[in-house]
């Protein structure tokens, strides 16, 4: 299917070639080289910090490394993974992004098929229920109480629970999964299979590109998520990586915001390096995912599960 | 004779008062009475983990359960007050804002402190705070005559801002460190006009943000820098009644000298981003880049050059001090050249920089904690324990520091002949390589207390005369509504000060509509309750 | 069991309207249970904590506790203090005027550049910027800050040395009041952009090839086929993201402004982040609180509106929407 597809429309785009009009011509040529330009200049705050993170601080000044040090050194990262809070925070962090994330699309890719189905009865109602916790919530305090009274505290499903079900995303869901034709659904159920069986032998093999999108939105927003494990998690050795990111990297650039205090103006500062590797060592493993998402926005699924 | 004699037993008995005061707490057995579980919220740049040396030691001498509570500093009111709502107040509170402490005592979950058992516990910390300004720092812990906080004490900030000039510059226009105002403005002429980097670029000025506070001060006042978020409200004492310092006349004479100065050219026009773009907050990036000759930002010891004073080295030996941390940025860009700290120029209202308040934090008590007194006799012993920086008696502490670090000469060693100051070696580094990022957990438990510790830094710094010329904040700590609008009073209040300086807008013409700007913002309504606090308290 | 014919709703049903919707819901038992462990869910974390919302409406004190505290008298009394600030309409306008830019500069953005990267031709430089695009998502605004004051800076900036080399005299972007909003908007879509094409890309995915053969074979240039195929199919997703976008309007975002701005442009970032910021609501005080949960629930109630206006308005045009 996509293989004639592709075949065919090199073939075209190859007759094409000496018809291509200037314009076109340009235009490739200028979306080849802006795409380019916007590409690395999003790359270099990212190649700014590992530049950072690299330089030995005692010979090189800070201020003036822009693209690559002039004397390097792994200091800094020894420096960090040495830090037993790192490894720990890890540990944590991966539990709760892929539990997270699991328990995130589970609940939520369900909420949005029944969503989707129009003959849903009160749908409109339901929706609603959903749609209006995306502008009103309790606030910080009952939902304390709440995880406290659940007997959640210092256990990572706290971490995990009260953002499961997020509008947002399954508004999107719901979106997506309405705009498949109904027609796919109504061979199967004339074959006699049931809403359930539906759901997992078509539905969810065609969603995989909004499901990769909301798995990679969801994954994200754990592995980043440091204030609900502020509150919930109070033994260090159940502490995600999050928190100690954010205790290395804030240190000695919000002291000015209020009026310093004792310990801070003796405390050593932690260096811009440690600061900058700590950033990498917290943010590659996540950018990793990344690779694995993109194989799911290639074109054609649709078509080609429809037919076959 | 007699006389004097008497007099000097006094001063003697008095010292050894001050400088024993461990005596007393050390000989009890904590491991006869019973195991308390006590959480404690404190200030750490790493997370303790739960067999840290710090917590094991205090857990096992004590004889208690430490829970400490993980709060990051950034959001400690919001985490806090979760905390207190649901009714789960930590025992022992670090406030880190005293300007919130009000608020605290009225929300009726913090315990009135016995002092009896916390002088019996900790005559060191009542003793230094006793001793400390007549003893009046207690007040700010008092609320309708009952006491609910002990004031901690930042003695390092009766040092005041550094007042920083680029030495090489000046010896190459042949100037010296200038002490009036018309000498300032010459030193900033020239670093501005006569290149003093010698590119052959006219790309230099004499000041930016930061180093106008050296301006202000010569005309009696601290406004604040403007942006934003260095300095709050200060509010200072003019003929004798208390004031803001940016309405007042003197600041407003200050403003037509700056906007000259803006036309001459000698303040960076960009001195509205500020002076630091990122990274440490005391590092002025304008001065260690050479866009300006001087400046008033971070602290003494941030601008150290190598060699100021000499510390002992690890074999046992005198060794040149390391450049303080925005010295070691400046040097690193410019290696040959050098930075001197001077005093603030003399004006026509004398002269001074901005110090910071001394009141850092006040340290506060669940109600369980203090109605409680097995509880509280605890808590008590093991803040005074902890407070050891502040203790000059440094053999009380050996065992301490080895049950920390391990054994002293390998591990650890004093940082100079007197002082009570730690410092773990390179072996220690090799062999405990997890502890760099301080897992060994909080190092400071209790109040900092106002006893200056006589480390060779800060006797340098008195050496130069830092102690003296500082411009205090009458109010230590801020009242409910000084708290509510301070931040809006002081963007504005940075608004029109850029619009002045910069002549968008007319000090004369305009002085008025800025007045009643901020006193709409709620700037009346600080003045009234500052005013108030002043009489109630000078009543006293 | 076939499910379509409920939608038409068969006339033998008869009965009191109870029984026919239980009916109906037998009818979807599948779907019910499918529905129930996220509703569940939702009820438990989202419904249940909600009754904290009441400390808007209620004279707060900290000892009496949310539920025990009297309510305010007025009803509306801590509302009535914060709009008596002009501080609080002066960031309420920022916030909005911010708000606008960035949906209108900033919505179409990702929508472009998804396009265009759905034209380029080579498939690994193709996949190389995808991946570089979504790179600022994950580097926090105080790097990025201090990064662009620097870019921007009419000095030592790269963009000062370009502008003076081309005889221009170089503006202070940062400085100013005119040009600080936009200076917010454009890093803003500089930074989100890429990850905010992630969704689009997505949608392309689901193109239907069969349209493109078809338009090939009819001759179709490559603007046509973008313009009558590519954007008519993403165009659901470009709805349902307007709608949700909308009502953010009033959320700006704090962390950006707050690290960008500096004070000679205050009264224009001054937003409602900086401003609850800066009354310290988020101190412990009975007012603060009070305040900050009064703010809150006004901002919430402006965006849902504005979330039910746009889904009206995509409804009546497009039948794309969130009902």
């Amino acid at each position: 299917m996509s293989n004639t597809t592709k075949t065919l429309a090199r073939e075209h785009d190859h007759a094409r070639k000496i018809k291509r009009t200037i314009g076109e011509h340009f235009f490739d040529k200028f979306n080849f080289i802006f795409l380019g330009l916007l590409g690395l200049s999003m790359l270099y705050p990212f190649w700014y910090e590992l530049a950072l993170s690299l330089a030995d601080a005692d010979k090189v000044a800070l201020s003036k490394v822009y693209i690559w040090p002039e004397a390097m050194s792994l200091e800094s990262y020894k420096n960090v993974c040495s830090d037993i809070n790192i490894w720990n925070g890890y540990k944590w962090t991966i539990i709760r992004t892929v539990v997270g994330t699991l328990v995130a699309l589970i609940l939520g890719f369900h909420f949005a098929y029944v969503l989707s189905k129009k003959y849903f009865p009160n749908r409109k109602f339901w929706t609603g229920i959903l749609v209006f916790t995306m502008f009103f919530s309790g606030g910080m305090v009952p939902e304390y109480l709440l995880i406290r009274d659940l007997g959640l505290m210092n256990n990572i499903f706290a971490l995990i629970l009260p953002g499961a079900i997020s509008a947002y995303n399954i508004t999107i869901m719901r979106n997506f999964l309405m705009s498949l034709p109904d027609s796919l659904e109504e061979s199967a159920r004339i074959d006699g299979a049931n809403d359930i069986i539906i759901l997992y032998k078509i539905i969810v093999p065609l969603s995989m590109p909004i499901l990769a999108t909301v798995a990679l939105w969801t994954a994200v927003g754990h592995w980043n998520a440091w204030f609900d494990a502020m509150l919930y998690i109070r033994s260090s050795d159940k502490q995600v990586l999050a928190i100690t990111l954010r205790r290395i990297v804030l240190v000695g650039t919000n002291a000015s915001t209020t009026s310093l205090s004792g310990e801070q103006m003796t405390t050593n500062m932690t260096s811009e390096t440690v600061k900058a590797a700590t950033i990498m060592v917290a943010t590659i493993p996540i950018l990793c995912v990344y690779p694995f998402v993109q194989k799911y926005f290639v074109k054609g699924v649709l078509v080609g599960s429809v037919k076959g | 004779m007699r006389k004097i004699l008497a007099l000097a037993l006094a001063i003697a008995l008095l010292l050894t008062a001050l400088v024993i005061p461990m005596a007393s707490a050390e000989e009890t057995d904590w491991s006869t009475k019973n195991k308390l579980k006590i959480t404690w919220t404190t200030y750490f740049t790493s997370l303790p983990t739960e067999d840290s040396h710090f917590i094991k030691f205090v857990e096992d001498k004590f004889n208690v359960d430490i829970d400490m509570l993980p709060i990051d500093d950034s959001t400690f009111n919001e985490v806090l007050n979760t905390y207190i709502m649901a009714g789960e107040t930590p025992d022992v509170i670090r406030l880190k804002d005293p300007g919130q402490f009000l608020s605290y005592v009225d929300s009726g979950e913090l315990g009135v402190i016995d002092m009896d058992v916390l002088r019996a516990q900790a005559p060191s910390i009542v003793n230094a705070i006793d001793a400390f300004k007549d003893g009046s720092f207690w007040d700010y812990g008092v609320v309708d005559g009952e006491p609910y906080g002990i004031p901690a004490v930042a003695p390092g900030n009766i040092y005041h801002l550094p007042v920083v000039y680029n030495q090489t510059w000046l010896d190459k226009l042949g100037l010296k460190v200038p002490t009036t105002l018309d000498e300032f403005h010459d030193v900033l002429v020239a670093f501005t006009k006569q290149d003093p980097d010698g590119n052959g670029v006219n790309d230099t000025y004499g000041l930016s943000s930061d180093g106008l506070r050296a301006l202000w001060g010569a005309y009696g006042v601290n406004p604040g820098a403007c942006d934003g978020r260095t300095d709050h409200s200060y509010f200072q004492l003019i003929d004798g009644k208390p004031a803001y310092a940016a309405t007042t006349e003197q600041y407003k004479e200050a403003l037509k000298v700056a906007h000259q100065w803006y036309e001459e050219g000698i303040i960076d026009p960009e001195f509205i981003t500020g002076e630091n773009t990122g990274g440490y907050w005391a590092i002025s990036h304008s001065i260690v880049n050479h866009r300006i000759g001087m400046t008033v930002r971070g602290n003494y010891y941030h601008w150290v050059m190598p060699g100021a004073y000499q510390l002992i080295d690890e074999q046992g030996n005198l060794a040149d001090c390391d450049a303080g941390a925005v010295a070691k940025e400046f040097l690193a860009v410019n290696p040959d050249e050098a930075v001197v700290l001077g005093q603030p120029p003399v004006g026509p209202y004398g002269s001074g920089v901005k110090s910071w308040n001394l009141l850092a934090q006040i340290y506060c008590f669940s109600k369980d904690a203090t109605e409680n007194p097995e509880k509280w006799e605890r808590i008590c012993a093991i803040m005074e324990y902890m407070d050891h920086q502040y203790v000059t008696d440094r053999d009380l502490y050996v065992d301490y520091y080895e049950s920390l670090y391990g054994e002293y000469g390998k591990y650890w060693m004093w940082e100079d002949e007197e002082a009570c100051v730690a410092r773990t070696t390179t072996k220690f580094d090799e062999d405990y390589p997890q502890a760099s990022t301080d897992v060994w957990g909080p190092t400071q438990w209790g109040p900092t207390l106002p006893i200056l510790l006589p480390t060779k830094g800060n006797q340098w710094a008195t050496s130069i005369g830092y102690e003296e010329g500082g411009i205090v904040n009458l109010m230590q700590f801020s009242l409910p509504a000084v708290a509510e609008n301070q931040n809006n009073v002081t963007h504005l209040k940075d608004t029109w000060m850029i619009d002045f300086i910069t002549g968008a807008k007319d000090v004369d013409a305009d002085w008025d509509a800025y007045v009643n700007e901020l006193n709409a913002a709620g700037l009346n309504k600080m003045v009234k309750e500052v005013e108030e606090w002043y009489t109630s308290t000078q009543a006293k | 069991m076939n499910a379509t014919k409920v939608n038409s709703s068969t006339p033998h049903l008869k009965g009191n309207r109870f029984t026919r919707l239980m009916q109906q819901y037998w009818r979807c038992r599948y779907l019910v249970m499918l529905l129930i462990p996220s509703l569940v869910v939702l009820i438990i974390f989202k419904y249940i904590p909600m009754y904290g919302v009441q400390i808007a409406f209620k004279n707060f004190k900290l000892k009496d506790g949310i539920v025990g505290s009297a309510w305010a008298n007025p009803l509306f009394s801590v509302f009535q203090d914060v709009f008596a600030q002009p501080v609080f309409w002066n960031a309420f306008w920022n916030t909005l005027i911010l708000g606008v830019m960035n949906l209108l500069v900033g919505f179409p953005m990702p929508i472009i550049l998804a396009l265009l990267l759905n034209e380029l031709r080579h498939e690994k430089y193709k996949k190389v910027i995808q991946t570089l695009s979504y790179l600022p998502h994950f580097i926090s605004w105080v790097t990025l800050s201090g990064l662009f004051i620097q870019l921007l800076s009419p000095s030592t900036g790269p963009i000062a040395a370009i502008t003076r080399a081309m005889g221009g005299t170089p503006y202070f972007f940062m400085g100013n009041v005119s040009t600080f909003r936009w200076v917010l908007v454009v890093t803003n879509i500089w930074k989100s952009v890429g990850w905010g094409s992630i969704i689009y890309l997505a949608a392309l995915a689901g193109v239907d090839q069969e349209m493109y053969e078809a338009a090939l074979i009819d001759g179709a240039t490559r603007f046509q086929r973008v313009w009558y195929i590519t954007l008519p199919s993403i165009f659901p997703t470009i709805t349902i993201m307007l709608i949700l976008q909308s009502g953010s309007i009033l959320n700006d975002n704090f962390d950006q402004v707050y690290n960008m701005m500096n004070d000679a442009v205050y009264r224009v970032a001054n937003v409602l982040g900086v401003y609850t910021y800066d009354l310290g609501l988020k101190n412990l005080s009975n007012a603060g609180l009070a305040k900050s949960t009064a703010v809150g629930l006004f901002k919430n109630v402006i965006a849902l509106i504005l979330v039910l206006t746009t889904n009206a308005v995509s409804k009546k045009i497009s039948d794309n929407g969130i009902w």
